[in-house]
């Protein structure tokens, strides 16, 4: 595990520092300047989709959808980080509960 | 959206001319920093207890608490934990490596943004750079010329979220397989969604989601890691074509 850990860890903090010290005044055009910043948010969605992807399994699948259905909506309303996870996992407690009772016969 | 450009009076070090005085802006800055970022670190604590469990499920808790300061990343931490259990350690600092290397943009994106700052802040918070620092120093950035108070205040977020992150990992490691039972998953992307909160309503990054998500859910079968940086690429790509047709 720790030869893991630092070999992530020290690669990760080149991937970090490395554009820093040599691309803060590097110029480039303005369509690589805008991809970079779409780039950023690209990172973070593809992320979302391979999380729910990994936890949509099994009888978590229908739970997992409907909360991040849920909290995607809730967030692109703008609310706060607090109120999305409280709707995205009431939902996804719900949908488990409803689950669990189908399964059972109800 | 382009990139804002500092006013060379703002970010120059010598004092500037004569005018009103304006409120000290450093502590401010700092308590905003703290502020913004504890929302967060809240959030993300059911992430950090997945990490923690998982660390502890393999008979490594310290090495996997330390990973949380090491990698300072929850998901290629837990990837390459998992892909270790799975697949053996070169496989495992591959994945955790190709998880990770969207460090590049968010790192290439911020040295835009601080051209001016001095290169121990750029080296100390390079350390810090991670989705959560990265959205709310490019949403400070928006609205903050300054560049001490654009520095103080990604560093008190990137502190108070590293302090939180760890504990709450600390807590998981502690708890272990007591948390088997909770199927905390699920709060993974949930926190991630809310990084990107009411971006979605802007056309813009609508685009990006509508060809980094489906690119990202197809390629998962690529070797770990690859595809991620697949659906990066188009993502961006379609963020520029967006703007391209909006422009014409």
């Amino acid at each position: 595990m720790w030869i893991v850990i630092l070999a992530v860890g020290l690669g990760s903090f080149l991937f970090r520092v490395v554009p820093m010290l040599a691309l803060a005044r590097v110029t480039s055009s303005a369509t690589v300047e805008r991809w970079i910043r779409h780039a950023g948010t690209a990172a973070v969605t593809a992320l979302i989709a391979v999380s729910t992807r990994h936890g949509a399994t099994g009888r978590a699948t229908g739970p997992t959808l409907a909360a991040v259905g849920v909290a995607a909506v809730v967030a692109a309303r703008g609310a706060p980080m607090g109120r999305l996870l409280l709707l995205g996992g009431a939902t996804f407690a719900c949908g488990t509960i409803a689950v669990a009772a189908l399964a059972r016969g109800f | 959206m382009e990139p804002d450009t500092i006013p060379a009076a703002v970010g120059a070090a010598a004092p500037a001319p004569a005018r009103a005085p304006a409120p000290a802006p450093a502590p401010s800055a700092v308590r905003l920093g703290v502020l913004t970022m504890l929302p967060m670190v809240a959030a993300f604590v059911p992430f950090a207890l997945v990490i923690g469990s998982a660390a502890a499920e393999q008979g490594a808790p310290v090495a996997g608490w330390m990973g949380s300061w090491l990698i300072y990343g929850g998901s290629a931490h837990l990837a390459a934990m998992r892909t270790l259990r799975d697949a053996g350690p070169v496989a495992a600092i591959a994945t955790g490596l190709l998880v990770n290397a969207r460090l590049l943009v968010y790192s290439t994106s911020l040295a835009r943004r601080w051209p001016d700052q001095p290169r121990w802040f750029r080296v100390v918070a390079a350390a810090l750079i991670i989705d959560p620092t990265w959205v709310v120093a490019e949403r400070h950035a928006d609205v903050e010329p300054d560049p001490r108070a654009r520095r103080r205040h990604f560093l008190a977020a990137g502190i108070t979220l590293g302090l939180g992150w760890s504990a709450a990992i600390a807590v998981g490691v502690l708890l272990g397989a007591r948390l088997d039972g909770l199927d905390l998953d699920v709060f993974v992307p949930l926190c991630l969604l809310a990084l990107v909160g009411t971006g979605l309503r802007s056309p813009g990054t609508q685009a990006v989601v509508a060809v980094a998500v489906p690119v990202a859910l197809l390629t998962t079968g690529w070797p770990a890691g690859t595809g991620l940086l697949a659906a990066v690429g188009a993502g961006g790509a379609a963020g520029v074509a967006h703007d391209r047709w909006r422009a014409s």
